[in-house]
């Protein structure tokens, strides 16, 4: 069968099956969960599949760190406060280059929130919640065919960048329910570098900073150039993953949104500029070259702002912010914020 | 001071020494102990995978001839869960301090005894944050003085042994630096062990715990442990002074 009927989280687990995942660990969430019960099932019926149920967040993160050092192709889902928790294992993957996929199946917080109404809060968390320097690479589509064919592309790029890629993710994407087409979301596939298995050779990984397996820790010069060595190969690297759909409709101004808001703009304003960055961080090449020619960008989200100031920064130029927070967002309020912030000299509002 | 050409140097790495520790530590008389545990039970660099946490004991796991992971703060347990997970043949050893294992990683503890997989964890128990300069560790006997307790710790220390011996079947021993013939018996007996096994190691730490209880030297410190700790053998039920095994369970170890 060509066509499937899944939901967000079924999409997710079937489309990193597909790119080859077999280990899934982590804790139950919601609006996560149907990833994790979807695993413990494959782990029933398929050879080779592992699937651990852990204590908490922070032993998954963990444990998923141990399966990727034994040479397994592995994935966690969580939500914001999961999320919260892993961060710091995050840290140690990125340090150790451990590659692994983090899923924020996003809801509204902080805290418990608004457990079963989606948000795009966590924007910001997993940009930069760890502690130090480093690169984050956070992906976000706003379909459930997209679900499926980029879990695929993120488990590629997180081999061939050795390290932790976040697939974000919302309780509203997570539990729609949609035909995905299996021939036309098809990725092309890649060839996984996967590194040899620990225990049986003499490798060291840790979180200090060391210079093939030796500790670097009072190494300025050195953590300089590793610093800079990590940000030029993801630099590189990443050009092969520009995922984002622009849809030029020659207006004065450009909506930026992604996820599932960026469905309702579209169906809203099928009339105007467009841009819906799947790939978020590190912010897309030609971010810059599109917005350009536009005299208003406006960045819709469902969270403060988040997306909004990062993308105002790297612009250089002010962006209009229109945010929806509280999880429930129609279109006819879409419509009544967007003219209310948009003075009437752009027509097409 | 490891003699160049011995068999105990053979599996340190190049770079590895001298190592990070204080003169008087206890932790090179433990990785001599476990290596010869090692040494004996061909637990070699094809075959078997290190892991520990932070802090002075989890140092180690990168000074040998070996894959290792040195994991964040108390972590160690659940990588080698999702470890042993994907690589079953592998043997996973665990070898890091109080403060990782019990402290910080307590929670994670009790689930790795409730899952009972073939991992062996080596505690290193100097009842202190060495690392850190000398801080209560949650191992440390009631009253005792460090520079975050002045007037005395008013808690009783964590319970290893009783909360290792929960489930049956179970392998707990106790060892000492003092004695590290028995040391590296019960070590051997953890790894052959099929099960989840624990060793706890009553270390010394002269430079941030027995120094600040008025101890002059190291020497002071290894008589007093000495006579204080007794060797039992296998028993029942080990005190908190009594140096031995604790195991329990059929030989397939199956729950």
């Amino acid at each position: 069968m060509a066509k499937k009927v899944y939901s967000g989280n079924q999409a997710i687990l079937e489309g990193a099956l597909k790119a080859g995942l077999n280990f899934y660990c982590g804790y139950p969430i919601t609006p996560s969960s149907e990833i994790m019960e979807g695993a413990s099932e494959i782990a029933v019926k398929k050879d080779g599949f592992n699937f651990i149920q852990f204590e908490d967040e922070i032993a998954s993160i963990n444990g998923l760190i141990g399966a990727s050092l034994g040479g397994a192709k592995c994935m966690t889902a969580t939500s914001g406060p999961g999320a919260s928790l892993m961060i710091e294992g995050l840290g140690l993957a990125y340090m150790a280059q451990t590659p692994l996929i983090l899923v924020d199946v996003q809801r509204v917080g902080p805290s418990t929130g608004m457990p079963t109404l989606p948000a795009q809060g966590d924007i910001l968390q997993v940009y930069h919640g760890c502690h130090g320097d480093y690169q984050s690479i956070v992906i976000y589509p706003s379909s459930v065919a997209e679900c499926y064919q980029y879990i695929q592309e993120a488990i590629y790029l997180s081999f061939d960048v050795r390290q932790p890629v976040i697939f974000l993710s919302d309780a509203y994407l997570g539990h729609l329910r949609e035909t995905v087409d299996l021939n036309k979301n098809k990725v092309v596939k890649r060839k996984i570098k996967t590194q040899e298995p620990w225990g049986n050779k003499q490798r060291h990984v840790s979180g200090l900073l060391n210079k093939n397996g030796e500790p670097k820790t009072k190494d300025t010069e050195y953590y300089r150039e590793y610093y800079q060595q990590r940000k030029d190969k993801l630099s590189k690297i990443i050009k092969d993953y520009q995922f984002y759909k622009y849809d030029d409709k020659k207006t004065d101004a450009l909506i930026i949104s992604y996820g599932f808001v960026s469905r309702l703009v579209k169906s809203v304003y099928p009339r105007v500029s467009t841009l819906t960055p799947i790939l978020l961080f590190p912010i897309l090449k030609n971010m810059r070259e599109i917005c350009q020619p536009y005299k208003k960008i406006i960045v819709v989200e469902a969270n403060d702002g988040q997306y909004a100031q990062i993308v105002e920064s790297y612009l250089g130029r002010s962006v209009i912010k229109i945010n929806f927070l509280g999880g429930r967002i129609g279109l006819e309020e879409l419509k009544k914020t967007i003219q209310k912030e948009v003075s009437n000299d752009s027509p097409q509002f | 001071m490891i003699a160049p050409n011995s068999k105990i140097r053979s599996y340190y790495k190049d770079g590895a020494l001298p190592t990070i520790y204080c003169p008087g530590c206890g932790i090179g008389i433990i990785l001599k102990a476990i290596i010869s545990a090692f040494d004996e039970l061909n637990f070699n660099n094809t075959n078997t995978c290190l892991l520990s946490g932070i802090g002075c004991t989890a140092r180690a796991s990168g000074y040998l001839k070996y894959d290792s992971i040195n994991a964040i703060h108390g972590r160690a347990l659940p990588v080698a869960e999702g470890f042993k997970k994907v690589r079953p043949h592998i043997n996973v050893v665990v070898f890091s301090g109080d403060g990782d294992i019990v402290g910080i990683g307590g929670g994670h503890l009790l689930h790795s005894l409730r899952k009972n997989n073939n991992i062996t964890v080596i505690m290193n128990n100097n009842l202190t944050f060495g690392m850190t300069g000398g801080q209560l560790s949650p191992t440390a006997p009631k009253g005792t003085i460090s520079i975050t307790s002045p007037s005395g710790s008013e808690f009783e220390p964590v319970d290893v042994k009783s909360l290792t011996t929960i489930h049956t079947p179970h392998f707990f021993a106790r060892g000492s630096v003092v004695y590290p013939d028995h040391l590296s018996e019960i070590i051997k007996k953890a790894l052959k062990w099929p099960n989840f096994s624990f060793v706890e190691i009553i270390s010394v730490c002269f430079t941030n715990y027995y120094r600040r209880l008025g101890f002059k030297n190291c020497g002071e410190i290894y008589r007093h442990l000495q006579k204080n700790l007794e060797l039992v053998g296998s028993s029942d039920d080990l005190k908190p002074n009594q140096l031995g095994m604790m195991a329990k369970g059929g030989n397939d170890g199956k729950r």
